[in-house]
């Protein structure tokens, strides 16, 4: 007999509760799964001196779209990692779903494992139990799906009528939710984080025929997200028009601003990962010989804050359980303090910063940036701009990659545009890259911008893998002799 | 294996009990051992994992049009299934599209023979418990090689092993299964003397375990860490650039986004007007001066991590040849964009495989004027449309006077369209994971902006 459609889906207005049963689950339910976690924890514990488990659901719910057509998606991710320390290393077995006979048995399994040394880990033993949920002014689960539709028809159309030579445009509206519970001994926690985006790549023909893109990303904690300010898109939209004239940028050192996206990606790229923990732990950060000396000037600070309210690297704790605080990387201009996750932090004999994250259920923790950004400073943007005879102002960057060890910049992708005796020219420049010695870039800081945002997010690799969450931005920063080519 | 198979069955069953237009079915089942070692090598984690992902696209037909949503199993009950087949169909609404048409069995000829001939996996890692003491033995001898070198220092190593078993099925009777081993190694060290240290990260990726030579891994890789430590700082320079070990594969198969020369080979590109390449007109207006370059994307190498037999919609894959002496003959296509433009599927992507060139590396090497030799940046991370790029050399040589000199730092910048009108391959091949092809290329005008 075939299945019938539950008439509740012929309704004009629809509404679709996203992964309802599993997303709203209730407190009850929660506990429940807690309870039976902290079982697997004692069986666990009966051996070994330290245990939890880790549970992830992660589910999203996508549009995309460009000229010719449209995709409405969803997708989920569940799984469960169970975790001893066997005095030496972790041992960890992780699997999809949730079986909890197969988690029992593995459970015992890991309970037998040979206890190979002695290393002590830095355990916060304080006890706690918390529910934690993150969420916006719109619920998404309650916007009706022709309305995102619709939203996400209305921004293709705006951005293809508005100028000729744009081409084409891929659009993408996502709401994330990230579901997770961990269980320790001391620590029974669960975190429920909503995260919706809308990103917006519009391709433009170049004036040498060739096609070159531009990207903005607007990411709130609900559907607000899709409340785009007009006068944001209209200057993104000539922003993208004006790069088709863009030429190459000729090789030297320059007076730059950056923007704050640009300044967020160099606290992120270049001096962030250098400040890893797990990558201090094993030799490979040059900050080991710069930790409490001075490297910027003293009005510059690097904040790693995985607090900061609904942008992308948010989150209550982390998945070691540890509730996370701002750590302060650079601070007046001091190199002070690192981001952690258990392990090294222990061997380091460092507090934990509640900064360890896996890419998913079936990866290893690493010490991972989350919302990354220089601190505000005093000096207005208008100000920053008069400081600069003949310069360059850099938009943003596709990306750029970490060298803790050399403290090389690689900042990639760059769009710029002349300055000239203090104003904006026009002039723009395509696909440069900036390149450098950290600390000379870093104490070649003149200004500190007064203006603040996090406009970025996005996923970051330890190398080319294990993708989390982050955000990145800050202030603008006037930086002297900045080399890009 | 029995027990996913049954689970399977249901699910196929549930999908052709709704009476759907049409549905597709991808399963992949990973099983994943990983082994991570910290400073001095010490062990840090042993990890290993079962990852089942079942993934369901529901297709409904609107006269022409066609629309489709997907949504994931993550519990294998009817009710959920059903649950999940009635939210897709309600999304169907929203997402018409051009009609096109799934693969059926004629897409999928010859795909027992391609099972039978491209071998993709090492039996001794399908356990993941035979494959912890495979991955324990590797990194013993690691460990051990590195002792030689005492100049070098291990900073972390990490083994990933994983046995992939991949299944298609759809409602036109495709029903395709292949299971696939690969291992990635990465090991970072920091060569030292009395003064500096500096670090290298190498990385292998390889089917079996067979192929991944310990000794010579580690000898190149202490090689390279030893020239970073003896590097200088690059002069700025316009001239002969050559491409060699890591920086030549990452060049043609970046590891982070499509090369540009592969771009505007898609169909998907094409039909999003976005495409530069007309068919068999040459992919650069100016005359080429040198090797003109033949590109294909080949998902039947065998024993290739970057191999697939058949893509996610189903379609069996083929070796197919996109550029051919710097004429564009291809568009590599799913069976979706293939109907938009009227051309076959060509299932998955696989490794870009480039021709062989017309000189050896000897001659590539020989030159009365200074060479810059890229041996590994940083990252290259090229525009996947203009493809204009700049990428900090991790480790490069000015080679002058039949001296090599290293040098780190600086960034290699330019257009790859650009510095491909002018560029001779060597002779000889080289094959890692997603990349078959010459050991070097030879660019004739490039640039260094160095300091």
């Amino acid at each position: 007999m075939a299945y019938k459609l539950d008439k509740r889906y012929v309704l004009k207005k629809i509404y679709i509760k996203q992964g309802q049963i599993e997303t709203k689950m209730n407190i009850k339910e929660i506990n429940k799964i807690k309870r039976f976690f902290s079982n697997l924890v004692k069986i666990m514990q009966k051996t070994h001196s330290y245990a939890d488990v880790l549970l992830v659901k992660e589910r999203s719910f996508s549009i995309s779209s460009d000229k010719e057509t449209i995709d409405v998606d969803t997708e989920e991710d569940s799984g469960v990692k169970l975790r001893i320390f066997d005095g030496e290393k972790f041992v960890e077995y992780a699997a999809s779903g949730f079986d909890r006979h197969n988690l029992l048995e593995n459970a015992k399994r890991l309970a037998n494992a040979p206890v190979c040394g002695n290393i002590d880990l830095n355990i916060n033993k304080t006890v706690l139990k918390k529910h934690f949920v993150q969420k916006g002014r719109i619920d998404p689960a309650y916007v009706a799906l022709d309305k995102k539709v619709g939203f996400v028809k209305r921004l293709q159309k705006r951005i293809l009528s508005f100028n000729k030579f744009i081409t084409n445009a891929k659009i993408l509206y996502t709401e994330e939710n990230e579901f997770k519970v961990f269980v320790n001994s001391f620590r029974q926690l669960s975190q429920d984080i909503t995260i919706c985006f809308v990103a917006a790549m519009p391709f433009v023909s170049a004036t040498d025929k060739s096609v070159r893109y531009t990207y903005e990303c607007f990411i709130k904690p609900g559907y607000e997200v899709a409340e785009i300010n007009d006068s944001v898109m209209d200057n993104f939209l000539k922003f993208t028009v004006a790069v088709r004239e863009a030429k190459k940028i000729k090789p030297g050192e320059y007076m730059a601003i950056l923007s704050p996206s640009l300044a967020g990606l160099l606290a992120h790229e270049s001096f962030g990962h250098g400040m890893e923990s797990d990558t201090l732990h094993k030799g490979r950060a040059k900050a080991v010989e710069f930790l409490g000396k001075r490297i910027a000037p003293k009005f510059v600070s690097i904040i790693d804050n995985p607090l900061y309210p609904a942008k992308n690297g948010s989150f209550f704790f982390d998945d070691e359980g540890q509730l996370p605080k701002a750590t302060h990387l650079i601070k007046n201009g001091v190199i002070n303090a690192q981001i952690t996750e258990l392990y090294s932090a222990s061997q380091l004999k460092l507090n934990c910063s509640g900064n360890a994250r896996a890419e998913s259920y079936d990866h290893k923790t690493y010490a991972r940036m989350s919302n990354t950004y220089f601190k505000v400073g005093d000096t207005k943007i208008e100000k920053i701009m008069k400081k600069v005879r003949n310069g360059v102002y850099l938009h943003n960057a596709s990306g750029g990659m970490e060298d803790p060890k050399g403290w090389h910049v690689q900042i990639q992708g760059i769009t710029a545009e002349r300055i000239k005796n203090g104003k904006l020219t026009g002039e723009m420049f395509y696909e440069a890259g900036m390149t450098g010695y950290l600390p000379t870039i870093l104490s070649n800081i003149l200004a500190v911008g007064s203006q603040f945002r996090i406009p970025n997010g996005g996923r970051c690799g330890k190398g080319h893998k294990e993708w989390v969450r982050v955000s990145e931005g800050g202030p603008h920063l006037l930086i002297k002799n900045l080399h890009l080519s | 294996m029995d027990e996913m198979k049954n689970k399977i069955t249901n699910v196929k069953n549930i999908l052709e009990k709704r009476r759907l237009d049409s549905w597709l079915l991808n399963v992949k089942e990973i099983f994943r051992c990983n082994i991570y070692a910290t400073k001095n090598l010490e062990l840090e984690s042993v990890l290993k994992a079962k990852r089942k992902n079942t993934f369901v696209t529901v297709y409904k037909y609107f006269g022409k049009e066609i629309s489709d949503s997907s949504f994931f199993i993550t519990a294998f009950n009817k009710d959920e299934i059903n649950r999940k087949i009635d939210n897709a169909l309600l999304l169907c609404n929203f997402s018409r599209k051009p009609l096109y048409t799934l693969p059926s069995k004629k897409d999928c000829a010859g795909f027992e023979r391609l099972r039978e001939n491209i071998k993709q996996s090492d039996g001794k890692i399908k356990d993941i418990n035979k494959a912890y003491i495979s991955l324990l033995g590797i990194y013993q001898k690691i460990k051990h090689e590195l002792k030689k070198y005492d100049y070098i220092k291990a900073n972390s190593l990490e083994i990933h092993a994983s046995f992939i078993r991949n299944h298609t099925a759809n409602s036109m009777g495709v029903c395709l299964w292949e299971e696939k081993t690969s291992v990635f190694v990465e090991l970072t060290v920091t060569a030292f003397d009395s003064k500096v240290e500096q670090e290298f990260i190498a990385s292998k990726a390889f089917c079996r375990l067979d192929d991944f030579n310990i000794k010579s891994f580690v000898a190149e890789t202490a090689n390279i860490a030893k020239d970073i430590l003896i590097s200088s700082m690059p002069l700025h320079f316009s001239g002969k650039i050559l491409l060699s070990g890591y920086a030549v594969s990452e060049f043609f198969a970046p590891l982070l986004t499509l090369n540009p020369l592969v771009t505007h080979a898609s169909a998907k590109i094409k039909y999003m007007n976005l495409s530069a390449y007309e068919k068999n007109k040459p992919i650069i207006k100016e005359r080429f001066n040198g090797d003109k370059i033949t590109l294909s994307a080949n998902p039947l190498l065998p024993f290739n991590v970057a191999s697939s037999l058949f893509d996610d919609e189903g379609v069996a894959s083929k070796n197919v040849c996109l550029i051919d002496k710097g004429i564009f003959k291809e568009y590599f296509a799913s069976k979706q964009y293939a109907d938009y433009l009227k051309i076959k599927p060509t299932g998955a992507f696989g490794s870009v495989q480039l021709a062989a060139g017309s000189k050896s590396l000897k001659q590539l090497y020989t030159s009365k004027k200074p060479i810059v030799e890229i041996a590994a940046f940083s990252s290259f991370v090229p525009n996947f449309v203009s493809g204009d790029f700049s990428a900090e050399i991790r480790l490069g040589y000015l080679i002058k006077d039949e001296k090599k000199n290293p040098f780190k730092g600086g960034m290699f910048t330019g257009n790859v369209f650009e510095l491909i009108k002018s560029c001779y391959f060597s002779k000889e091949l080289k094959q890692e994971s997603a990349y078959f092809g010459p050991r070097s290329v030879m660019f004739e005008k490039g640039t260094i902006a160095g300091f």
